[in-house]
């Protein structure tokens, strides 16, 4: 999602293939823990912290690029669920503490406790693009993304 | 959605979080963020993608991080030092577009 989402875009002009396998992602998610699963079926794996972010970027990027107000929406609990699951996480050092079981990632070593890369990955999902998503549907606040968007500076 | 508390919220928790991995992952010392607080290793993946996310703050820190990353480098293409130093593309990737 990080890479392909944007190539995808770039090659095809389209990003049809990214919704249908986030919309098959989000299906599979843990109705109990809000966790959503670190691959598709058939193979189902389960455990990772940055594989959900990444998924969560990508819902993201589909909407950034086609403005799929109707996709957003039918994923939007599921999102908020997936985000808490994450946030849940974050312990009193204000990282989150990625646990073992859920330490996969693209197959590098140490992705476990407080891990730059998880960190980093949650806070590209819980930045101000998406509390932009969040605003999308009340735009006549004016200064809705202007306000949402300050703290995150560039 | 359009919820105005849940965007604020998300707001919050990002300048928290952007805040905490500044504090306690940042290496003055190497220019670099540590894999983890008690890690010695500063990897491709996070450092890449501090710059590319905007947990930076400031353009002496892109700099540094961009310096740092520059000791992976091979004629072949960048050592991930995150996994036994071995060349990762994807990982390449965001290295490549920060």
């Amino acid at each position: 999602m990080g890479i392909s989402s944007h190539t995808e875009l770039v090659a095809l002009n389209d990003i049809l293939s990214s919704k249908n396998a986030l919309l098959v992602m989000f299906s599979t998610q843990d109705p109990a823990t809000g966790a959503l699963q670190y691959s598709g079926p058939p193979i189902n794996a389960r455990g990772s912290d940055t594989y959900i972010s990444w998924s969560l970027i990508g819902a993201h990027n589909v909407w950034l690029y086609t403005g799929d107000l109707e996709f957003v929406q039918t994923v939007w609990t599921n999102y908020t669920k997936a985000l808490a699951f994450l946030e849940a996480q974050v312990d009193e050092t204000g990282l989150m503490n990625v646990p073992e079981s859920f330490s996969n990632d693209w197959g590098r070593d140490g992705g476990q406790g407080h891990n730059i890369a998880a960190n980093v990955l949650l806070y590209r999902v819980s930045n101000c693009e998406t509390s932009r998503l969040a605003c999308d549907n009340f735009l006549t606040v004016s200064d809705c993304s202007v306000r949402a968007c300050k703290p995150c500076g560039r | 959605m359009g919820d105005k508390d849940i965007s604020a919220l998300y707001t919050t928790d990002a300048v928290l979080l952007k805040k905490a991995i500044n504090d306690v992952l940042w290496d003055d010392e190497a220019g670099m963020y540590r894999d983890n607080e008690s890690s010695s290793l500063h990897p491709q993946d996070g450092n890449s993608m501090a710059i590319l996310f905007n947990i930076t703050q400031s353009q002496e820190q892109n700099k540094a991080v961009s310096k740092g990353l520059t000791q992976f480098w091979t004629d072949i293409g960048p050592l991930s030092p995150e996994l036994n130093d071995t060349i990762i593309p994807f990982v390449g990737g965001f290295e490549v577009i920060y």
